[in-house]
Protein backbone atom coordinates (compact mmCIF):
# COMPACT_ATOMS: atom_id res chain seq x y z
CA UNK A 1 0.00 0.00 0.00
CA UNK A 2 3.00 2.77 0.95
CA UNK A 3 4.48 1.21 -1.54
CA UNK A 4 2.51 1.81 -4.17
CA UNK A 5 1.48 5.86 -3.08
CA UNK A 6 5.38 6.25 -3.32
CA UNK A 7 5.41 4.72 -6.53
CA UNK A 8 3.09 7.20 -7.55
CA UNK A 9 4.66 10.53 -6.18
CA UNK A 10 7.93 9.58 -7.81
CA UNK A 11 5.87 8.94 -11.27
CA UNK A 12 4.60 12.49 -10.87
CA UNK A 13 8.09 13.92 -9.41
CA UNK A 14 10.36 12.58 -12.67
CA UNK A 15 7.28 14.75 -14.89
CA UNK A 16 6.40 17.01 -12.73
CA UNK A 17 8.37 20.08 -10.07
CA UNK A 18 6.06 18.50 -7.48
CA UNK A 19 8.19 20.73 -5.15
CA UNK A 20 7.49 23.81 -6.64
CA UNK A 21 3.57 23.15 -6.57
CA UNK A 22 4.07 22.20 -3.08
CA UNK A 23 5.88 25.07 -1.82
CA UNK A 24 3.01 27.31 -3.96
CA UNK A 25 -0.20 25.67 -2.03
CA UNK A 26 2.24 25.12 1.35
CA UNK A 27 2.31 28.90 1.13
CA UNK A 28 -0.76 29.51 2.38
CA UNK A 29 0.11 29.39 5.98
CA UNK A 30 1.11 25.67 6.34
CA UNK A 31 5.15 25.92 6.09
CA UNK A 32 6.39 29.53 6.78
CA UNK A 33 9.73 28.11 5.89
CA UNK A 34 11.22 28.33 2.32
CA UNK A 35 11.79 25.29 0.72
CA UNK A 36 14.16 24.45 -1.50
CA UNK A 37 12.43 23.52 -5.19
CA UNK A 38 15.41 21.73 -6.81
CA UNK A 39 14.89 19.58 -4.26
CA UNK A 40 12.80 15.58 -4.66
CA UNK A 41 9.66 16.36 -3.10
CA UNK A 42 10.03 13.54 -0.51
CA UNK A 43 13.31 15.66 0.81
CA UNK A 44 12.26 18.56 1.25
CA UNK A 45 8.93 17.66 2.51
CA UNK A 46 11.00 15.79 5.41
CA UNK A 47 13.16 19.02 5.29
CA UNK A 48 10.53 20.93 6.16
CA UNK A 49 9.15 18.50 8.87
CA UNK A 50 12.41 18.31 10.75
CA UNK A 51 12.27 22.44 10.83
CA UNK A 52 11.45 23.63 14.33
CA UNK A 53 8.47 25.78 13.28
CA UNK A 54 6.78 28.67 15.57
CA UNK A 55 3.22 27.98 14.91
CA UNK A 56 1.02 30.48 13.35
CA UNK A 57 -1.49 29.60 15.65
CA UNK A 58 -0.76 31.67 18.23
CA UNK A 59 -1.99 34.48 19.34
CA UNK A 60 -2.20 37.32 17.55
CA UNK A 61 -0.88 35.93 14.20
CA UNK A 62 -3.91 33.55 13.44
CA UNK A 63 -5.08 36.43 11.73
CA UNK A 64 -3.67 35.76 8.50
CA UNK A 65 -4.63 32.04 8.42
CA UNK A 66 -7.92 32.84 9.90
CA UNK A 67 -8.20 35.07 6.68
CA UNK A 68 -6.84 32.62 4.14
CA UNK A 69 -9.38 29.83 6.15
CA UNK A 70 -12.40 32.19 5.56
CA UNK A 71 -11.45 33.41 2.06
CA UNK A 72 -11.29 29.19 0.95
CA UNK A 73 -14.54 29.29 2.73
CA UNK A 74 -16.16 32.26 -0.04
CA UNK A 75 -14.31 30.78 -2.68
CA UNK A 76 -16.46 27.48 -1.70
CA UNK A 77 -19.84 28.99 -1.00
CA UNK A 78 -18.90 31.36 -3.85
CA UNK A 79 -18.69 29.00 -6.07
CA UNK A 80 -21.81 26.78 -5.42
CA UNK A 81 -24.08 29.91 -5.59
CA UNK A 82 -22.86 30.77 -8.78
CA UNK A 83 -24.42 27.48 -10.00
CA UNK A 84 -28.28 29.16 -9.64
CA UNK A 85 -27.23 32.71 -9.30
CA UNK A 86 -28.29 34.89 -12.51
CA UNK A 87 -27.00 38.33 -13.24
CA UNK A 88 -29.53 40.16 -15.11
CA UNK A 89 -31.70 42.86 -13.11
CA UNK A 90 -34.80 40.87 -14.13
CA UNK A 91 -33.95 37.50 -12.78
CA UNK A 92 -31.42 38.29 -9.75
CA UNK A 93 -33.71 38.41 -6.77
CA UNK A 94 -36.07 35.29 -8.03
CA UNK A 95 -32.82 33.21 -8.56
CA UNK A 96 -31.41 34.23 -4.96
CA UNK A 97 -34.95 33.17 -3.58
CA UNK A 98 -34.84 30.07 -5.40
CA UNK A 99 -31.67 29.25 -3.76
CA UNK A 100 -33.03 30.19 0.28
CA UNK A 101 -36.30 28.35 -1.12
CA UNK A 102 -35.86 25.48 -3.42
CA UNK A 103 -32.47 24.51 -3.31
CA UNK A 104 -31.61 21.62 -0.48
CA UNK A 105 -28.77 23.51 1.83
CA UNK A 106 -29.49 27.10 0.20
CA UNK A 107 -30.35 29.12 3.01
CA UNK A 108 -27.52 27.51 4.80
CA UNK A 109 -24.75 27.83 1.91
CA UNK A 110 -25.71 31.37 1.07
CA UNK A 111 -25.75 32.88 5.43
CA UNK A 112 -22.71 30.87 5.75
CA UNK A 113 -21.50 33.31 2.27
CA UNK A 114 -23.04 36.21 4.28
CA UNK A 115 -21.58 35.53 7.30
CA UNK A 116 -18.24 34.23 6.24
CA UNK A 117 -17.33 37.90 4.49
CA UNK A 118 -18.42 40.08 7.45
CA UNK A 119 -16.24 37.60 9.66
CA UNK A 120 -13.40 38.45 7.08
CA UNK A 121 -13.59 41.78 7.07
CA UNK A 122 -13.39 41.86 10.68
CA UNK A 123 -10.55 39.80 10.68
CA UNK A 124 -8.41 41.85 8.25
CA UNK A 125 -9.74 44.96 10.07
CA UNK A 126 -8.09 43.55 13.60
CA UNK A 127 -5.13 42.50 11.42
CA UNK A 128 -4.83 46.04 9.96
CA UNK A 129 -4.62 47.18 13.51
CA UNK A 130 -2.49 44.55 15.25
CA UNK A 131 0.06 45.63 12.10
CA UNK A 132 0.06 49.12 13.43
CA UNK A 133 0.58 48.59 17.11
CA UNK A 134 3.65 45.82 16.55
CA UNK A 135 5.08 48.16 13.92
CA UNK A 136 4.84 45.53 10.92
CA UNK A 137 5.58 48.38 8.38
CA UNK A 138 8.78 49.40 9.56
CA UNK A 139 11.98 48.21 7.32
CA UNK A 140 11.89 46.19 5.65
CA UNK A 141 8.50 45.00 6.56
CA UNK A 142 6.65 47.73 4.11
CA UNK A 143 4.95 46.20 1.42
CA UNK A 144 3.48 43.84 4.29
CA UNK A 145 1.83 46.27 5.44
CA UNK A 146 0.33 47.55 1.63
CA UNK A 147 -0.53 44.15 0.67
CA UNK A 148 -2.48 44.32 4.63
CA UNK A 149 -3.95 47.24 3.43
CA UNK A 150 -5.05 46.57 -0.30
CA UNK A 151 -6.21 43.05 0.75
CA UNK A 152 -8.71 44.93 3.30
CA UNK A 153 -9.50 46.91 0.27
CA UNK A 154 -9.92 44.18 -2.38
CA UNK A 155 -12.36 42.70 0.31
CA UNK A 156 -14.12 45.99 1.26
CA UNK A 157 -14.61 45.53 -2.66
CA UNK A 158 -16.20 41.95 -2.75
CA UNK A 159 -18.46 42.42 -0.48
CA UNK A 160 -19.77 46.30 -1.27
CA UNK A 161 -20.47 44.04 -5.19
CA UNK A 162 -21.81 41.10 -4.10
CA UNK A 163 -24.16 43.31 -1.78
CA UNK A 164 -25.51 44.50 -5.14
CA UNK A 165 -25.92 41.44 -6.69
CA UNK A 166 -29.27 40.13 -5.52
CA UNK A 167 -30.72 43.23 -6.61
CA UNK A 168 -33.08 43.70 -3.41
CA UNK A 169 -34.40 47.02 -2.83
CA UNK A 170 -32.31 47.44 0.03
CA UNK A 171 -29.21 46.13 -2.02
CA UNK A 172 -30.05 48.78 -5.04
CA UNK A 173 -30.54 51.66 -3.00
CA UNK A 174 -27.38 51.09 -1.02
CA UNK A 175 -25.44 50.49 -3.71
CA UNK A 176 -26.18 53.58 -5.48
CA UNK A 177 -25.25 55.25 -2.05
CA UNK A 178 -21.98 53.72 -2.50
CA UNK A 179 -21.56 54.57 -5.93
CA UNK A 180 -22.40 58.30 -4.80
CA UNK A 181 -19.99 58.07 -1.76
CA UNK A 182 -17.18 56.89 -4.23
CA UNK A 183 -18.16 59.40 -6.85
CA UNK A 184 -17.49 62.04 -4.38
CA UNK A 185 -13.82 61.49 -4.20
CA UNK A 186 -11.83 62.67 -7.09
CA UNK A 187 -9.96 60.83 -9.56
CA UNK A 188 -10.21 57.56 -7.95
CA UNK A 189 -14.41 58.17 -7.50
CA UNK A 190 -13.97 58.74 -11.55
CA UNK A 191 -12.37 55.93 -12.16
CA UNK A 192 -13.89 53.33 -10.03
CA UNK A 193 -17.37 54.83 -11.84
CA UNK A 194 -16.55 54.17 -15.18
CA UNK A 195 -15.12 50.87 -14.48
CA UNK A 196 -18.10 50.38 -13.14
CA UNK A 197 -20.71 51.44 -15.46
CA UNK A 198 -19.08 54.20 -17.91
CA UNK A 199 -20.35 56.83 -15.04
CA UNK A 200 -23.86 55.64 -14.29
CA UNK A 201 -24.49 55.88 -10.57
CA UNK A 202 -27.77 53.66 -11.37
CA UNK A 203 -27.78 49.86 -11.36
CA UNK A 204 -28.35 48.54 -14.82
CA UNK A 205 -27.93 45.51 -16.79
CA UNK A 206 -24.54 46.97 -17.63
CA UNK A 207 -23.03 47.66 -14.11
CA UNK A 208 -24.37 44.66 -12.63
CA UNK A 209 -22.17 42.10 -14.60
CA UNK A 210 -19.39 44.51 -13.90
CA UNK A 211 -20.49 43.75 -10.12
CA UNK A 212 -20.73 40.39 -10.88
CA UNK A 213 -17.71 39.90 -13.20
CA UNK A 214 -15.17 41.84 -10.14
CA UNK A 215 -16.96 39.93 -7.39
CA UNK A 216 -16.79 36.18 -8.93
CA UNK A 217 -13.18 36.50 -10.57
CA UNK A 218 -10.94 39.71 -10.44
CA UNK A 219 -11.29 40.91 -6.71
CA UNK A 220 -11.01 36.91 -5.48
CA UNK A 221 -8.13 36.36 -7.99
CA UNK A 222 -6.26 39.75 -6.67
CA UNK A 223 -7.68 38.40 -3.28
CA UNK A 224 -5.20 35.36 -3.57
CA UNK A 225 -2.57 36.59 -5.28
CA UNK A 226 -1.96 39.11 -2.48
CA UNK A 227 -2.59 36.72 0.07
CA UNK A 228 0.57 34.56 -1.52
CA UNK A 229 2.63 37.40 -1.72
CA UNK A 230 2.42 38.19 2.14
CA UNK A 231 3.04 34.90 2.91
CA UNK A 232 6.05 34.91 0.67
CA UNK A 233 7.11 37.62 2.53
CA UNK A 234 6.69 35.89 5.67
CA UNK A 235 8.80 33.11 4.10
CA UNK A 236 11.76 35.67 3.48
CA UNK A 237 11.65 37.48 6.37
CA UNK A 238 10.65 35.55 9.14
CA UNK A 239 7.69 36.04 11.15
CA UNK A 240 7.37 38.95 13.85
CA UNK A 241 7.99 38.64 17.10
CA UNK A 242 5.13 38.19 19.07
CA UNK A 243 7.22 39.57 22.22
CA UNK A 244 7.49 37.06 24.59
CA UNK A 245 10.65 34.74 23.40
CA UNK A 246 8.78 31.77 22.99
CA UNK A 247 10.14 27.93 22.83
CA UNK A 248 9.06 26.94 19.14
CA UNK A 249 7.72 23.31 20.19
CA UNK A 250 5.84 21.62 22.85
CA UNK A 251 8.20 18.38 21.34
CA UNK A 252 7.21 16.21 18.82
CA UNK A 253 6.99 16.77 15.63
CA UNK A 254 6.44 20.54 15.04
CA UNK A 255 4.31 20.75 12.13
CA UNK A 256 1.58 18.13 13.30
CA UNK A 257 0.87 20.07 16.23
CA UNK A 258 0.88 22.90 13.19
CA UNK A 259 -1.75 21.00 11.64
CA UNK A 260 -3.87 20.12 14.71
CA UNK A 261 -3.73 23.35 15.73
CA UNK A 262 -5.23 24.46 12.41
CA UNK A 263 -8.03 21.44 12.44
CA UNK A 264 -9.03 22.77 15.89
CA UNK A 265 -8.96 26.73 14.63
CA UNK A 266 -11.14 25.59 11.74
CA UNK A 267 -13.35 23.42 13.69
CA UNK A 268 -14.42 26.80 15.79
CA UNK A 269 -14.43 28.89 12.71
CA UNK A 270 -16.81 27.01 11.53
CA UNK A 271 -18.94 26.75 14.75
CA UNK A 272 -18.77 30.64 14.92
CA UNK A 273 -19.96 30.42 11.27
CA UNK A 274 -22.60 28.05 11.30
CA UNK A 275 -24.23 29.50 14.42
CA UNK A 276 -24.04 33.12 13.27
CA UNK A 277 -25.73 31.66 9.57
CA UNK A 278 -28.43 29.46 11.65
CA UNK A 279 -29.17 32.53 14.53
CA UNK A 280 -28.93 35.94 12.71
CA UNK A 281 -29.71 35.23 9.00
CA UNK A 282 -29.91 37.97 6.85
CA UNK A 283 -32.61 38.50 5.24
CA UNK A 284 -33.67 38.99 1.87
CA UNK A 285 -35.41 42.05 0.73
CA UNK A 286 -38.07 43.25 -1.44
CA UNK A 287 -37.32 42.77 -5.24
CA UNK A 288 -35.91 46.51 -6.46
CA UNK A 289 -38.06 49.48 -7.63
CA UNK A 290 -36.09 52.01 -9.22
CA UNK A 291 -39.45 54.62 -8.25
CA UNK A 292 -39.48 53.57 -4.94
CA UNK A 293 -36.25 54.73 -2.68
CA UNK A 294 -36.36 52.49 0.45
CA UNK A 295 -36.33 54.39 3.65
CA UNK A 296 -33.23 53.56 6.18
CA UNK A 297 -30.68 52.37 3.75
CA UNK A 298 -27.29 53.25 4.90
CA UNK A 299 -23.61 52.29 3.80
CA UNK A 300 -22.59 49.16 5.48
CA UNK A 301 -21.08 48.84 8.76
CA UNK A 302 -16.84 49.25 7.84
CA UNK A 303 -17.66 52.32 5.74
CA UNK A 304 -20.17 54.21 8.14
CA UNK A 305 -16.92 56.07 9.29
CA UNK A 306 -15.67 57.88 5.84
CA UNK A 307 -19.55 58.12 5.21
CA UNK A 308 -19.77 59.77 9.11
CA UNK A 309 -17.65 62.26 7.65
CA UNK A 310 -18.69 63.10 4.46
CA UNK A 311 -22.09 63.88 6.37
CA UNK A 312 -20.58 66.25 9.31
CA UNK A 313 -18.35 68.20 7.14
CA UNK A 314 -21.17 68.69 4.41
CA UNK A 315 -22.39 71.84 6.08
CA UNK A 316 -19.08 73.69 5.55
CA UNK A 317 -17.35 71.92 3.03
CA UNK A 318 -17.79 71.36 -0.22
CA UNK A 319 -18.36 67.37 -0.90
CA UNK A 320 -15.19 67.77 -3.43
CA UNK A 321 -13.28 68.70 -0.66
CA UNK A 322 -14.26 66.35 1.84
CA UNK A 323 -13.63 63.92 -1.04
CA UNK A 324 -9.93 64.86 -1.48
CA UNK A 325 -9.55 64.95 2.11
CA UNK A 326 -10.82 61.27 2.78
CA UNK A 327 -8.74 60.15 -0.97
CA UNK A 328 -5.42 61.86 0.71
CA UNK A 329 -6.11 60.21 4.46
CA UNK A 330 -6.34 56.83 2.37
CA UNK A 331 -3.44 57.12 0.30
CA UNK A 332 -1.22 58.31 2.98
CA UNK A 333 -2.73 55.41 5.55
CA UNK A 334 -1.59 52.48 2.78
CA UNK A 335 1.76 54.34 2.09
CA UNK A 336 2.40 54.70 5.61
CA UNK A 337 6.14 53.29 5.71
CA UNK A 338 7.10 55.73 3.22
CA UNK A 339 6.26 58.77 4.87
CA UNK A 340 8.86 60.19 6.45
CA UNK A 341 10.51 59.38 10.01
CA UNK A 342 8.35 55.78 9.73
CA UNK A 343 9.86 53.06 8.07
CA UNK A 344 12.79 53.69 10.38
CA UNK A 345 12.94 52.34 14.30
CA UNK A 346 12.87 49.72 16.84
CA UNK A 347 11.58 46.43 14.63
CA UNK A 348 7.93 45.35 16.32
CA UNK A 349 7.73 48.47 18.14
CA UNK A 350 4.86 50.59 16.27
CA UNK A 351 2.91 53.20 16.95
CA UNK A 352 2.68 54.52 20.28
CA UNK A 353 -0.75 53.31 21.99
CA UNK A 354 -1.94 56.78 22.33
CA UNK A 355 -1.82 57.55 18.87
CA UNK A 356 -3.06 54.00 17.88
CA UNK A 357 -6.20 54.92 20.33
CA UNK A 358 -7.05 58.24 19.26
CA UNK A 359 -7.03 56.90 15.59
CA UNK A 360 -9.21 54.14 16.71
CA UNK A 361 -11.21 56.62 18.85
CA UNK A 362 -11.77 58.90 15.61
CA UNK A 363 -12.95 55.72 13.62
CA UNK A 364 -15.53 54.91 16.29
CA UNK A 365 -17.00 58.22 16.43
CA UNK A 366 -17.35 58.59 12.79
CA UNK A 367 -18.60 55.14 12.45
CA UNK A 368 -21.57 56.02 15.47
CA UNK A 369 -22.41 59.30 13.47
CA UNK A 370 -22.61 57.62 10.40
CA UNK A 371 -24.73 55.08 12.01
CA UNK A 372 -27.32 57.70 13.14
CA UNK A 373 -27.37 59.93 10.35
CA UNK A 374 -27.38 56.90 7.75
CA UNK B 1 8.46 7.78 9.00
CA UNK B 2 10.27 5.76 11.92
CA UNK B 3 12.89 8.37 12.69
CA UNK B 4 10.53 10.83 13.31
CA UNK B 5 8.41 9.11 15.59
CA UNK B 6 11.46 8.68 17.80
CA UNK B 7 12.44 12.36 17.94
CA UNK B 8 8.80 12.69 19.91
CA UNK B 9 9.29 13.40 23.28
CA UNK B 10 5.67 12.70 24.17
CA UNK B 11 4.19 10.80 26.54
CA UNK B 12 4.64 7.18 24.88
CA UNK B 13 2.12 5.26 23.82
CA UNK B 14 1.79 2.01 23.28
CA UNK B 15 1.24 0.57 19.71
CA UNK B 16 -2.24 -0.63 19.91
CA UNK B 17 -3.05 2.74 21.58
CA UNK B 18 -1.44 4.87 19.01
CA UNK B 19 -3.15 2.64 16.23
CA UNK B 20 -6.41 3.30 17.78
CA UNK B 21 -6.10 7.32 18.09
CA UNK B 22 -4.85 7.61 14.53
CA UNK B 23 -7.78 5.33 13.76
CA UNK B 24 -10.09 7.58 15.38
CA UNK B 25 -8.45 10.84 13.85
CA UNK B 26 -9.08 9.87 10.35
CA UNK B 27 -12.37 8.80 11.24
CA UNK B 28 -13.20 11.96 12.64
CA UNK B 29 -11.88 13.55 9.14
CA UNK B 30 -13.16 10.82 6.95
CA UNK B 31 -16.88 12.18 8.76
CA UNK B 32 -16.19 16.21 8.15
CA UNK B 33 -15.37 14.71 4.53
CA UNK B 34 -18.39 13.48 4.32
CA UNK B 35 -20.47 15.92 5.36
CA UNK B 36 -18.74 18.21 3.16
CA UNK B 37 -19.71 16.07 0.56
CA UNK B 38 -23.19 15.58 1.19
CA UNK B 39 -24.20 19.61 1.77
CA UNK B 40 -21.92 19.97 -1.71
CA UNK B 41 -23.58 17.56 -3.48
CA UNK B 42 -27.81 18.23 -1.98
CA UNK B 43 -26.94 21.74 -3.27
CA UNK B 44 -26.07 21.15 -6.54
CA UNK B 45 -29.02 18.89 -7.21
CA UNK B 46 -31.42 21.17 -9.01
CA UNK B 47 -34.77 21.96 -7.05
CA UNK B 48 -37.54 19.75 -8.58
CA UNK B 49 -40.37 22.31 -9.21
CA UNK B 50 -43.72 21.12 -8.40
CA UNK B 51 -45.99 22.05 -11.44
CA UNK B 52 -49.40 23.45 -10.44
CA UNK B 53 -52.61 22.36 -11.64
CA UNK B 54 -52.36 25.29 -14.08
CA UNK B 55 -49.10 23.85 -15.51
CA UNK B 56 -49.99 20.27 -15.97
CA UNK B 57 -52.84 21.40 -18.60
CA UNK B 58 -52.16 23.07 -21.56
CA UNK B 59 -54.89 24.75 -23.37
CA UNK B 60 -53.88 23.98 -27.01
CA UNK B 61 -56.32 26.48 -28.46
CA UNK B 62 -59.89 26.30 -30.20
CA UNK B 63 -60.63 23.22 -31.91
CA UNK B 64 -61.90 24.85 -35.14
CA UNK B 65 -58.59 25.72 -35.72
CA UNK B 66 -57.70 22.47 -35.90
CA UNK B 67 -58.84 21.30 -39.44
CA UNK B 68 -59.73 17.19 -40.03
CA UNK B 69 -56.16 15.36 -40.73
CA UNK B 70 -53.48 17.95 -39.52
CA UNK B 71 -52.10 18.11 -36.12
CA UNK B 72 -50.04 20.79 -34.33
CA UNK B 73 -47.14 20.58 -32.41
CA UNK B 74 -46.98 22.19 -28.95
CA UNK B 75 -44.40 23.46 -27.21
CA UNK B 76 -43.85 22.39 -23.33
CA UNK B 77 -40.52 24.07 -22.15
CA UNK B 78 -38.07 22.11 -23.81
CA UNK B 79 -40.41 19.20 -24.65
CA UNK B 80 -42.51 19.14 -27.70
CA UNK B 81 -45.95 17.34 -28.04
CA UNK B 82 -48.23 16.55 -31.48
CA UNK B 83 -51.80 17.44 -30.87
CA UNK B 84 -53.31 15.04 -34.27
CA UNK B 85 -57.15 16.02 -35.43
CA UNK B 86 -57.38 12.21 -37.18
CA UNK B 87 -61.27 12.78 -37.68
CA UNK B 88 -63.88 14.90 -36.85
CA UNK B 89 -64.52 12.89 -33.38
CA UNK B 90 -61.32 12.30 -31.82
CA UNK B 91 -57.83 14.02 -30.98
CA UNK B 92 -54.49 12.15 -30.20
CA UNK B 93 -51.83 13.67 -28.52
CA UNK B 94 -48.28 11.60 -29.13
CA UNK B 95 -44.72 13.18 -27.63
CA UNK B 96 -43.01 14.22 -30.42
CA UNK B 97 -39.40 13.15 -29.98
CA UNK B 98 -38.05 9.39 -31.65
CA UNK B 99 -37.59 7.28 -28.82
CA UNK B 100 -34.75 6.12 -31.13
CA UNK B 101 -32.08 8.84 -31.41
CA UNK B 102 -34.28 12.05 -29.62
CA UNK B 103 -35.06 13.72 -33.10
CA UNK B 104 -37.90 15.97 -33.08
CA UNK B 105 -40.53 13.96 -35.29
CA UNK B 106 -42.84 15.42 -38.75
CA UNK B 107 -46.55 15.18 -39.29
CA UNK B 108 -47.03 13.49 -42.68
CA UNK B 109 -50.72 14.29 -43.30
CA UNK B 110 -50.72 12.16 -46.78
CA UNK B 111 -49.22 8.89 -44.94
CA UNK B 112 -51.28 9.64 -41.45
CA UNK B 113 -48.16 8.90 -39.36
CA UNK B 114 -45.30 10.77 -37.52
CA UNK B 115 -41.72 10.71 -39.21
CA UNK B 116 -38.45 10.55 -37.93
CA UNK B 117 -36.12 13.06 -40.06
CA UNK B 118 -33.00 11.55 -38.77
CA UNK B 119 -32.81 7.56 -39.44
CA UNK B 120 -36.43 7.11 -41.40
CA UNK B 121 -37.87 6.17 -38.49
CA UNK B 122 -42.42 5.94 -38.62
CA UNK B 123 -45.05 5.83 -35.74
CA UNK B 124 -48.83 5.08 -36.33
CA UNK B 125 -51.92 7.51 -34.58
CA UNK B 126 -51.23 5.02 -31.08
CA UNK B 127 -47.95 5.85 -31.10
CA UNK B 128 -46.75 2.01 -32.39
CA UNK B 129 -43.80 1.85 -34.81
CA UNK B 130 -44.34 1.46 -38.55
CA UNK B 131 -41.09 1.29 -39.50
CA UNK B 132 -37.09 2.09 -39.39
CA UNK B 133 -34.99 1.63 -36.04
CA UNK B 134 -36.76 3.13 -33.28
CA UNK B 135 -37.02 0.94 -30.37
CA UNK B 136 -40.59 1.73 -28.66
CA UNK B 137 -43.27 2.94 -29.35
CA UNK B 138 -44.67 6.76 -28.62
CA UNK B 139 -45.78 8.12 -25.17
CA UNK B 140 -49.36 8.96 -25.55
CA UNK B 141 -50.96 11.72 -23.55
CA UNK B 142 -54.36 12.80 -22.45
CA UNK B 143 -56.30 14.92 -24.83
CA UNK B 144 -59.43 16.55 -24.43
CA UNK B 145 -62.08 19.46 -25.86
CA UNK B 146 -63.84 21.11 -23.13
CA UNK B 147 -65.94 24.02 -24.72
CA UNK B 148 -65.13 23.93 -28.16
CA UNK B 149 -61.13 24.30 -26.66
CA UNK B 150 -58.26 22.04 -26.60
CA UNK B 151 -56.83 20.67 -23.34
CA UNK B 152 -53.58 18.74 -23.05
CA UNK B 153 -53.10 17.40 -19.94
CA UNK B 154 -49.29 16.69 -19.15
CA UNK B 155 -47.54 14.92 -16.32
Amino acid sequence: MKQEKSGALDWFSRRLNLTEIFSLLTSYGVFHAELDSRKNIREAIAEAKAQPMPSYDQWPRVLGLLAVVLLLIEIVTGSLLAFYYLPTPQTARASVATILRDVDFGRFVHQIHFWGAQLLIAVLIVRVVRFLIRGVYRKPRELMWIFGVLLLLVCFHSDLTGKALPMTGTAYWSSVRALELVGSIPIYGSVMLFLLGGGETVITELTLIRFYLLHVALLPFAAITLIYLHFSGVRRLGQTETGSHETPTRGGPVIRIHLLNQAILFTILLGILVSLAVLVPYPLGDAADPYLTVPGVGPPWYLLAPFGFMELTAPFLPTWIGGTILFLTFTAFVLLPFLPGFSEGARSRGLSWVIVAALLAVWIFLTIYGARVA
Amino acid sequence: MAEESTRDDLPELSPGRRKFLQWLTGGFLSLWGVGFLWVITSFLKPPQSKSSIAERVIKVGPLDDLPVGQARLVRRGREPIWVIRPDEENLVALAGVCTHMHCVLDWDPKQRSLDCPCHEGAFDLNGNVLKGPPPQSLRRYRVETRLGEIHLHVS
